[in-house]
């Protein structure tokens, strides 16, 4: 057995951070000085963890079970997740959808004492018998990794007893403040356990598109439908695919990801290691984002003459709608907030279609997203930023002052501001791609339509927090360490 | 047999903190890894009848996020930090301290923090609830331990006819706040004055209210037993534990007939109530029966998975006032072995003797196997999670979710408790027999 060698957090590798409060000029000279560094707050409200991350990452892979090795609670987020691979099946045809396969050890108190490793080697020969499955990921827990188990020491003696490639997949909760860290850590097990030390035979068309379980079928279709356009064979890992999709990885002349921020360790790794080079590109969401990726993923297979031609294609066909939803969406303030590869394209997409940008909120913050802040600069100028793993306090305390007419996010929050929203990541209809640029404009100019739910749940209902906290600085509990 | 879990039916003891949010007001501040809080709302909450997370629940709750460094170094001047900040960001009026593992293993002297806040005389409890030490079922015992001990005064007087409700635990059981509305309205009917702490009408102030009630009312078969004898203990007030949630005119009757005895309520009044009630119900039942009896597409044997709370009042209805026969029931809230016995006891009190085998696993997998064992002669009725809708479809049953998880139906007011609630169970077990054949 390979050894497993671990990945860096984000923190260290990219420089990553989780807190900042200011104007979009200031982040952006800041980052390019070199001088953003990771923060805290001394106030938090509750986050998710890198081992979140690597469940979502891995759930939908095919004849693969899931092992948790933690209590039970830690698998709360397979209730959630098995409802989307449900419906995602459905979306793909499947008749009979079967449920995501996932098991937890179910670490108890005495286990925490004595430790729980046998358990764990019973639960992989209970997996064994019971679903007979091509693969195991093994993922470790805040209690497994503190209490110190041998994970991967169980895993090679066991390896032995079992016919399914059983991987470890380091993903402690409280090791990273980054929850993308966790897609870092599948990777690395996928490299260190499935993939040949040698790759496999070049396939020419084939391009390996990178991509997370939140990207629904819809999406799948739309940018499979650009890339055979331009004649790319697209390989799509690893959410619902096999242990064969995943194995031909190697042989794949370039590798792309529908989101920069999900796959650039692995794509960097594969370019690396095997030769395969891939795109920079954040993500293909919004007009100019979806050209820049495409041209970007024709160019490593030599079709650029083809990209172009179907970008002009594309273009006209979708530009009298676009003009239209302009005229409804024309000067509408926005607040965005999501992950940083799809809140900064969509800013690229809310400028496209005539939305004004008055603030942007990230879940983290780093060098991946940096040339798309100055893009956005580059269109807005000044705008408001803040970095911040939710804390829908700050959020909330932003939104108080900006006021703006529409929010680009998950509304949950805002909707008892009396804001209207809509999302930019949707578990039915696309996001990405031209096709996903008009339905998001759809969605948005019906939200600015009709915002009459939040207006009422806003009457009734207020948030949480005390008047006191709307007449504070909203980056009042940021703890900036002084730049030396 | 290994000890796994698959396919989750309840979560770990943090899960508690549901109960918290389920106390208008009532603010949790977790001790915790930083995805604790998100994983248990998802199965509790979202996933759950989409029932949502109230006033500061989802990623408003403050919690620490515990890193390395406070793995490392110990987490409690992070906590504190965040207590104190609690206090100036959140307007609440109870604040409840709760740990998952990480602290717990770690060892942070969570009591020394909060104790300090008490001090001042802030409306706080802690409670270590690291996921290890069992399930949100247990947690939401130890929650209610702690508010005992840490929170509530001795009353001056006892209020004459007052009752605490304790029953469904907020958010694992999906029907929850509807139930608990109509437990009380169950009480109310009878004259006394119903106190409830969780869900629309409850509050701080029922909570306050908790030591002057003449008598503690537990409806669940083990969880909450601690809580009641501590209050017994602590405060000297009697309490009535009564095992079977009532869904349905026999339940609801004896029910009914069991409180106000307890109570000291004369049984004429009692059985004036029950008159109108039954009548009712059987108004519509009455009407039910010409489709029931006429296309007898009713299956006749029914298996429940599920709490024991939801499973024994279910399969109680599904026996005594529908005419169905119990298969294997299945109990999946990892009922602890001492209360295992009296638990299956309950299972033994069904009318004309019949009796149901019970079977204790909250490892769906498990379940899963032991269903395709049974040899149905016809198709059956299988009342669970959303989870059995595949080995439902495979053993051609009609499935119906009611227990956690339930992500195929969005709940809110709605129950199956008193006589009403059997009416809205017949009416959603037959649309399942029906939409088959749509």
């Amino acid at each position: 057995m390979s050894v497993n060698v671990l990945v860096e957090n984000r923190e260290e590798r990219l420089n990553s951070i989780i807190a900042y409060g200011g104007v979009s000029t200031e982040i952006l000279g800041k980052f390019k000085e070199k001088c953003l560094k990771n923060a805290d707050r001394s106030f938090t409200q509750a986050f998710q963890c890198q081992q979140m991350t690597s469940i979502l990452t891995l759930i939908t892979v095919k004849d693969a079970v899931m092992l948790i090795h933690a209590p039970v609670g830690c698998t709360g987020c397979a209730s959630f997740m098995n409802s989307a691979f449900r419906r995602g099946q459905i979306l793909r045809g499947v008749k009979n959808p079967i449920n995501a396969k996932w098991v937890a050890t179910d670490l108890d108190e005495s286990d925490v004492i004595h430790g729980g490793e046998e358990k764990l080697r019973e639960a992989i020969l209970e997996i064994e018998k019971r679903h007979k499955p091509k693969i195991i990921f093994v993922l470790t827990s805040c209690a497994s990794g503190i209490i110190g188990d041998d994970v991967e020491g169980v895993i090679a003696n066991v390896s032995k007893e079992v016919d399914a490639k059983v991987l470890p997949v380091n993903c402690e909760g409280f090791k990273t403040k980054i929850t993308a860290t966790g897609y870092d850590a599948c990777y690395n097990a996928i490299l260190n356990h499935i993939l040949d030390e040698e790759p496999k035979p070049k396939d020419p068309n084939l391009v390996n598109v990178l991509s997370p379980f939140s990207i629904n079928k819809k999406d799948h279709i739309e940018l499979e439908r650009l890339l055979s356009a331009i004649g790319i064979k697209a390989n799509f890992v690893p959410a619902y695919a096999g242990l064969e999709d995943i194995e031909r990885i190697t042989s794949a002349a370039a590798t792309t990801t529908v989101c920069h921020v999900h796959g650039e360790y692995f794509m960097d790794v594969l370019e690396k290691k095997y030769g395969i080079p891939y795109t920079r590109e954040v993500m293909p969401l919004g007009i100019e984002s979806t050209d820049k990726w495409l041209l970007e993923v024709a160019g490593l297979v030599g079709k650029t003459k083809e990209a172009k031609e179907l970008i002009k294609k594309e273009h006209e066909r979708i530009k009298p709608e676009i003009d239209y939803l302009k005229s409804q969406l024309k000067g509408k303030r926005a607040f965005i907030s999501g992950g940083p590869a799809r809140a900064t394209t969509a800013g690229t997409l809310a400028q496209e279609l005539g939305i004004e940008l008055v603030g942007l909120h990230l879940y983290h913050f780093d060098e991946l997203v940096g040339e798309e802040i100055k893009r956005l600069v580059e269109s807005y100028g000044s705008f408001n930023v803040s970095v911040a793993n939710m804390q829908p306090f700050e959020q909330a305390n932003l939104i108080q002052r900006l006021k703006p007419d529409l929010f680009i996010g998950v509304g949950t929050w805002i909707a008892k501001q009396g804001i209207t929203s809509a999302s930019v990541l949707d578990q039915l209809r696309n996001s990405l791609g031209y096709e996903g640029a008009l339905v998001v404009g759809r969605k948005l100019a019906d939200a600015v339509k009709n915002p009459s739910f939040g207006e009422k749940l806003a009457k009734w209902r207020k948030l949480p927090y005390k008047q006191e906290w709307f007449d504070e600085n909203p980056f009042k509990y940021l703890k900036l360490e002084e730049v030396v | 047999m290994p000890q796994v879990v698959e396919q989750i039916r309840h979560v770990c003891t943090l899960g508690a903190f549901e109960s918290v949010l389920a106390i208008k007001r009532a603010v949790p501040i977790m001790h915790a890894g930083p995805g604790c809080g998100a994983k248990l709302w998802t199965t509790l909450g979202l996933q759950n009848g989409c029932q949502g997370s109230g006033y500061v629940g989802g990623h408003a709750i403050p919690c620490t996020n515990a890193s390395e460094q406070e793995v490392v170094f110990g987490g409690t001047d992070r906590l504190r930090e965040v207590i104190s900040n609690t206090f100036n960001v959140i307007d609440g009026d109870l604040f409840v301290v709760m740990t998952g593992c990480t602290s717990d293993i770690v060892g942070d002297d969570v009591g020394e923090v909060t104790r300090k806040f008490q001090k001042q005389g802030k409306p706080i409890v802690y409670v270590e609830t690291g996921g290890f030490k069992g399930s949100n079922l247990e947690g939401h015992e130890m929650l209610i331990d702690a508010i005992i001990d840490q929170y509530l005064k001795p009353a001056n007087e006892v209020e004459a006819g007052l009752v605490n409700i304790w029953s469904v635990i907020p958010y694992q059981n999906t029907f929850w706040s509807g139930d608990i509305e109509q437990l009380k309205g169950l009480i109310s009917s009878i004259g006394l004055k119903p106190n409830v702490i969780f869900g629309p009408e409850g509050g701080v102030e029922a909570l306050n209210n908790v030591p002057k009630a003449q008598f503690n009312l537990l409806i669940s078969p083990w969880v909450g037993l601690k809580n009641v004898i501590k209050l017994k203990e602590k405060f000297d007030t009697p309490y009535l534990h009564y095992p079977a949630l009532p869904i349905g005119p026999t339940e609801t009757t004896n029910f009914l007939r069991a409180v106000a005895e307890f109570a000291g309520i004369s049984s004429s009044v009692v059985e004036q109530v029950i008159q109108k009630q039954e009548d009712r119900y059987y108004y519509y039942l009455e009407r039910a029966a010409d489709n029931i009896l006429e296309t007898r597409l009713l299956p006749r044997r029914f298996v429940t998975i599920a709490d024991s709370l939801y499973a024994l009042g279910i399969s109680r209805f599904l026996t005594n006032d529908l005419g169905l026969i119990p298969e294997k029931q299945f109990i999946t809230d990892n009922t602890p072995i001492e209360y295992q016995n009296i638990v299956a006891a309950e299972f033994e009190k069904f009318t004309d003797n019949i009796v149901a085998e019970v079977v204790f696993s909250n490892d769906g997998g498990f379940v899963e196997d032991e269903l395709k064992k049974i040899k149905f002669r016809s198709r059956p009725l299988i009342l669970g999670s959303v989870w059995d809708r595949v080995v439902a479809k495979e053993l051609k049953a009609y499935q119906l979710s009611v227990a956690t998880p339930v992500s195929d139906h969005m709940v809110l007011s709605k129950s199956y408790v008193g006589y009403d609630g059997g009416l809205h169970l017949t009416e959603d077990v037959y649309s399942v027999v029906l939409d088959d054949f749509q």
